[in-house]
């Protein structure tokens, strides 16, 4: 799980919140009803068991929530197991130490006779009540937390992936260099911002969606045009896509996170740039993709600038959805230059 | 008052030359490529004021400002970077200053506010000496 639990605590709730006990109060209410209908079909004894149920499961139910809001803290370190166990431990105990009791007040002080019938038999069962009930609380908190988790994990995801199609760097630096172009070139300045307003536009669409091989080469093209304006000389590109054929479906950003990729490790780290290839070639299955950076030899450049791996999964997890094919993006990298390999299935 | 910009994009410096000159056409303009060439101009030009870009290849320009403190006088250096993320080390590495790309006229303006006063201060002291 990604998001960190320590925030979260324990998979219990904070039963020394108000709320809590007030749903415990009336969560033990329920079953010293329900425990109650199921004893006498005679109304009146029903309303007196029912008063004493309802005493003895409060008791029951009281302590153990007191118990665990002064414990709550102290089991955060624990793993679920754990304080599942210890948890369910200690309400056994109570259960145990309030049927002591009861046992003792009602047969002793009270007298009455049909609770005489066995010690033993007691017992058993405020105990084995006490034990199904509090698992199935258990489990009731256990699943109710996880779905919280998942919430949280799912939101955090959605960020990330936002972000990593977003990157906040490229975006700024790019206003900047259009803030530069709008004096010097205002034309370029123009373009720059419509590239920028598709590569936007597919950005913050759906993942899902699907577009030609032609429509997500024009984009990388687009994107490769604004960092032109920004690397200048630094950055060289050479396209040897002549021969395949545009028409072929695959998801949206395929390619251009690659390319964005391939720039942001292979050019921009180093002071003298250097040249990205984009090839093409048809195989009588697949069209294949290829896109090659030079790497710098600085070992603490390419430290500062991990994290290429979150595109890289995500383009591999998106094709292989789509293709319901494996292995479709391969990677290589050698001493000095770093191979991306985009296999397409097609068919003529 | 001479002035040094360091980043490794030239529409970037441009964009900071433009500026300038908005503020004042007396300002005497150099520029470097990166962190490097940045500290061998300092150690040339004795620029007053440096403004740096953080993120640059070779060397960058929170390396280049620690070393710039061993050139005198020391420049005063601002960074400028497209993302906040970091500020404390710029500080860290004696800057006087952080700016945010695209740089704003009326931010840089104000940036330099300091830097005059810092170097007046430089000056007054050297001469009461």
């Amino acid at each position: 799980m990604s998001v960190n639990q320590q925030n979260m605590g324990t998979f219990l709730p904070d039963f020394c919140n108000a709320r809590t006990v007030f749903v415990i109060i009336l969560l033990a209410e329920l079953l010293a009803i329900s425990i109650s209908l199921l004893q006498q079909p005679n109304l009146s004894i029903q309303i007196i068991n029912l008063a004493l149920n309802s005493l003895f499961i409060q008791w029951v139910a009281l302590c153990s929530t007191g118990i665990l809001c002064v414990l709550g803290r102290k089991l955060q370190g624990f793993n679920d197991y754990w304080v599942a166990s210890i948890s369910y431990i200690i309400t056994l105990v109570v259960t145990l130490i309030i049927s002591e009791i009861a046992w003792y007040v009602i047969s002793r002080e009270l007298g009455y006779s049909y609770i005489n019938k066995g010690h033993a038999i007691f017992l058993l069962r405020t105990m084995s009540i006490s034990a199904i009930v509090w698992a199935l609380a258990l489990r009731y908190f256990y699943v109710q937390h996880q779905w919280r988790l998942q919430i949280l994990s799912e939101s955090e995801a959605r960020f990330q992936a936002l972000q990593s199609r977003i990157k906040p760097h490229f975006l700024f630096n790019c206003m900047n260099t259009i803030a530069s172009l709008i004096r010097r070139n205002p034309s370029l300045a123009e373009e720059s911002i419509e590239d920028l307003a598709d590569l936007f536009r597919a950005s913050l669409q759906d993942t899902q969606k699907i577009c030609t091989l032609g429509d997500e080469i024009e984009l990388c093209k687009r994107y490769l045009r604004i960092e032109q304006h920004r690397l200048g000389d630094r950055l060289r590109s050479d396209w040897n896509l002549n021969s395949i054929p545009e028409d072929t479906a695959l998801p949206v950003l395929s390619l251009q996170p690659l390319l964005e990729n391939a720039i942001y490790h292979g050019i921009e780290p180093n002071p003298d740039g250097g040249t990205i290839t984009i090839s093409g070639e048809i195989t009588k299955d697949a069209i294949i993709i290829t896109i090659l950076n030079p790497l710098t030899l600085q070992k603490s450049q390419q430290q500062k600038r991990n994290g290429n791996q979150l595109a890289q999964e995500n383009v591999r997890l998106r094709l292989s959805s789509y293709f319901n094919q494996e292995n479709l993006l391969h990677i290589e990298q050698h001493a000095n230059e770093y191979k991306v390999t985009v296999i397409i299935p097609y068919t003529k | 008052m001479k002035i040094l910009i360091v980043d490794d994009e030239e529409l970037a410096r441009q964009r900071i030359v433009d500026l300038l000159s908005d503020i004042d056409t007396e300002f005497q303009i150099i520029e470097a490529r990166n962190g490097l060439q940045a500290l061998e101009v300092s150690e040339k030009e004795k620029p007053d004021i440096v403004l740096m870009d953080t993120r640059m290849p070779g060397m960058d320009g929170l390396e280049s400002a620690t070393h710039m403190s061993a050139i005198s006088p020391t420049p005063a250096i601002v960074f400028i970077t497209a993302f906040e993320e970091h500020a404390i080390k710029a500080f860290e590495a004696n800057a006087i200053d952080y700016l945010l790309k695209p740089v704003r006229l009326e931010r840089l303006r104000q940036a330099r506010k300091p830097v005059k006063c810092s170097i007046r201060i430089i000056i007054d002291e050297i001469y009461t000496m």
